[in-house]
């Protein structure tokens, strides 16, 4: 294996934040408001909330891994075999978002923005970038995301405190019209999303000071709840629940009411643009995590040649969904699915192994 | 390697360069307002302004003549809104954009019988800003669309101006496609439209140029169906609860034979329902106030008992006009002004429909509290009078 490369607190942050928030953001208001329609925000909470617990498996089992990356700790941990296995498992893993996201990010610009591009060219395009910044490696990945980071916040405050003036606090009314089934429906999408936190598996490791990674953990969780709460309650607040649940992407719909004056309008292509930032990142870290897991499992010196494969593969399973209906059924199930198996269920069975011989926390 | 990746990502750049979603400026016809009318049970009328850009060039630029018309009717047909704007390609050398769209008028037939397509393709739409205005015509749209309002180049121009207006002077309402579309799926609450016609500027006046739009109260709808028109004096009454007016001015007249114009400013309506069982009451508490603005008439000395007696009768004045609005809202059975929404915030789901807000909105008991006092009296205090 190459040496560890080292980031910092605030990378760690920003790298979870991007990739649990990143694709769910822009379709979620319209499932919560489907299920839980007025008390979509309340279920947008306490998910995250929920979320936040069970992304504090992953952490506890990244903290107790022996010293050095996430590969070497395993083998330690479970022997070369064994440790090789959960390598493949979260490689897998983490690669079954990849072309899935490839199509969210495909499809949202041409519903947002560019209706008559074709998918491919706008794939090919954001799949070079994604090799790029995947081969350069984890450190230029978390300065990317540092340097990308004021923007999507700029452009993601717009949205919300834009759409202030057009908010109408009564149509998030009544609060539980259903009860609380409906709302404890919406946490159950929400909650699980925080399972692609299990980055921090090999982020933590490669930290360069692990003091204080509850606390960064803890405000990225935050951070996630502000964003997925604020814009569920803009788009219910907005559009009314009936509106917000028929809309494939209600955050780019907010983006396009936005009117400042009579000079700033249409918001929803730079805002586009800007989401777009986050799901590069995203996209980036996810299959650099998986190429680097697969040249261990492999016994590859380094992880270009995998990344490459990966990609290329990524492409064609990209149209396996034959249309935007599909693309959300297999985000809002398919990636539910996987997101709890390598967040929190593998890390939680693999838990109790790290104090069989006692932690590194 | 680096500079391996750097070649890799130049035709990135060559991708980039030919956009296939590039609309080009000189292959563009851009469309300023449209009129919607239903001409037959399965024929809509499209009556488009479409921007004459050689006539909107500056004097200062060479090439453009400057003086025709800024803009110019035109229509098509089709089986829906989509068929018969794509119809309009066939007369047309350049592709229409409705991005630069600022006013829709729909006509009274078309918003009776077929509201239901126009939301759709309303909502569907990718050009359309959502801050468009709608109006609604008394009669036909294609009427409306043929009129030439002198007062501004474009008439797309002059409907946005003019629905900014009428709604601050609370004369018709200011509505959006988004807040059209809200109101519509709203539940317990109907949508409104301003009601828009044609006048003369002068009276006396003849020809065309003499013609012009005016936004004069509003078209209320129950479902997506248009059900009456009510006046801009009837509209304020919505106005008072709603909000969303700048400085509306009520006439009252005191005791003492004089006429006071009052303008109120600041107004504050809360509406409190009453849930019990099926049974609905509904009780509206407004908080106005506003500042003398014209005294017409001799009279006693302008002291504080004044302001307090102009103060009560600007009250009644408003609370007669909030009761006149309900009373028609309860008989076109148009819950216009949303108190059903409110209702249904106070209820769950299992109660709401059990209540059966549709059947029961026309018998509900709405109570009308109003108060309302006298703050100032503009920049002066006594009145002016000749000796």
């Amino acid at each position: 294996m190459k040496p560890l490369e080292k980031i910092d607190q605030s990378q760690l942050l920003l790298l979870v934040l991007f990739t649990i928030s990143a694709t769910i953001l822009l379709p979620l208001p319209r499932v919560l408001a489907k299920l839980a329609a007025e008390s979509a925000w309340l279920s947008a909470i306490l998910g995250s909330v929920l979320g936040f617990v069970g992304l504090g498996i992953p952490t506890l089992f990244a903290l107790r891994l022996p010293a050095g990356s996430l590969p070497d700790a395993l083998a330690v941990l479970l022997g070369k075999f064994f440790g090789k296995v959960v390598c493949m498992v979260l490689a897998l893993g983490m690669f079954s978002f990849v072309p899935l996201m490839l199509r969210t990010f495909g499809e949202a610009f041409i519903v947002g923005m560019l209706p008559r591009t074709p998918m491919a060219v706008l794939l090919i395009i954001f799949l070079l970038n994604v090799y790029l910044i995947a081969y350069l490696g984890l450190e230029p990945l978390a300065r990317s995301a540092q340097a990308f980071a004021i923007p999507i916040v700029i452009a993601f405050l717009i949205v919300i405190f834009g759409s202030i003036p057009l908010m109408d606090l009564q149509r998030l009314k009544p609060w539980f019209p259903d009860g609380l089934i409906p709302v404890i429906k919406g946490v159950t999408m929400v909650a699980p999303y925080f399972g692609e936190g299990a980055i921090v598996l090999y982020l933590i490791p490669a930290l360069q000071n692990k003091q204080g990674v509850w606390k960064t953990v803890s405000m990225a969780s935050v951070f996630i709840c502000l964003t997925f709460t604020s814009l569920t309650f803009a788009s219910v607040a907005t559009l009314t629940a009936a509106w917000t649940a028929s809309v494939p992407y209600p955050g780019l719909r907010l983006a396009r009411m936005v009117s400042i004056g009579r000079f700033f309008h249409r918001f929803e292509p730079l805002f586009l643009s800007v989401w777009y930032l986050s799901v590069y990142i995203k996209t980036g870290l996810l299959i650099f995590l998986a190429a680097r897991l697969l040249a261990y499992v492999f016994n590859q010196e380094n992880h270009h040649l995998v990344l490459a494969i990966l990609l290329v593969v990524a492409f064609p399973l990209a149209y396996l969904p034959g249309d935007l209906l599909e693309v959300f059924a297999l985000q809002f199930g398919f990636a539910r699915i996987v997101s709890v198996l390598i967040g929190f269920v593998l890390p939680g069975l693999l838990l109790p192994f790290t104090f069989k011989g006692g932690g590194n926390e | 390697m680096k500079k391996a990746m750097l070649i890799l990502l130049l035709p990135c750049s060559l991708l980039f360069s030919g956009c296939w979603d590039v609309q080009e400026m000189e292959n563009t016809q851009y469309i300023t307002a449209m009129g919607i009318d239903l001409e037959s049970e399965d024929k809509i009328l499209l009556s488009l302004h479409l921007v004459n850009t050689e006539q909107m060039k500056g004097s200062d630029q060479t090439g453009g003549s400057g003086n025709g018309d800024a803009y110019y009717l035109a229509t098509a047909k089709g089986r829906d809104l989509y068929d018969a704007f794509r119809n309009f390609a066939k007369k047309h050398s350049r592709r229409g954009d409705l991005s630069h769209l600022q006013g829709i008028i729909i006509g009274e037939k078309f918003a009776t019988d077929c509201m239901d397509y126009c939301l759709d393709w309303l909502n569907r739409n990718r050009q359309l800003r959502s801050t468009t205005s709608i109006f609604l015509a008394k009669g036909s749209a294609h009427d409306l669309m043929k009129v030439k309002p002198p007062q501004e180049k474009l008439a797309g121009d002059y409907l946005e101006g003019l629905t900014t207006v009428s709604s601050a002077v609370a004369m018709a309402p200011k509505v959006s496609i988004q807040a059209l579309l809200i109101a519509l799926v709203t539940q317990g609450k109907d949508a409104v439209l301003p009601r828009v016609e044609k006048v003369k500027l002068d009276p006396d006046g003849k020809g065309d140029k003499n013609e012009t739009l005016q936004a004069n109260g509003m078209g209320v709808f129950r479902g997506a169906n248009f059900c009456g028109f009510i006046s801009s004096q009837q509209t304020r009454g919505y106005f008072w609860l709603k909000g969303g007016f700048k400085d509306p001015i009520v006439l009252v007249l005191p005791n003492q034979g004089r006429w006071v114009s009052v303008e109120s400013l600041k107004v504050a309506s809360k509406i409190k329902p009453k849930v019990q069982g099926e049974k609905v009451s509904i009780e509206v508490q407004v908080i106005a106030s506003g500042d003398i603005f014209e005294i017409r008439g001799p009279g006693s000395e302008i002291n504080d008992s004044f302001f307090h007696q102009v103060g009560h009768l600007l009250g009644k004045e408003i609370e007669k006009e909030i009761k006149q609005t309900i009373i028609i809202s309860q008989k076109l059975d148009s819950d216009f002004i949303g108190f059903g929404e409110i209702v249904r915030g106070s209820v769950s789901s299992k109660q709401w429909e059990r209540i059966n807000w549709r059947q029961l909105f026309s018998q509900v008991p709405i109570k009308v509290r109003v108060r309302a006092n006298i703050n100032r009296s503009g920049v002066a205090l006594g009145q002016i009078m000749a000796w």
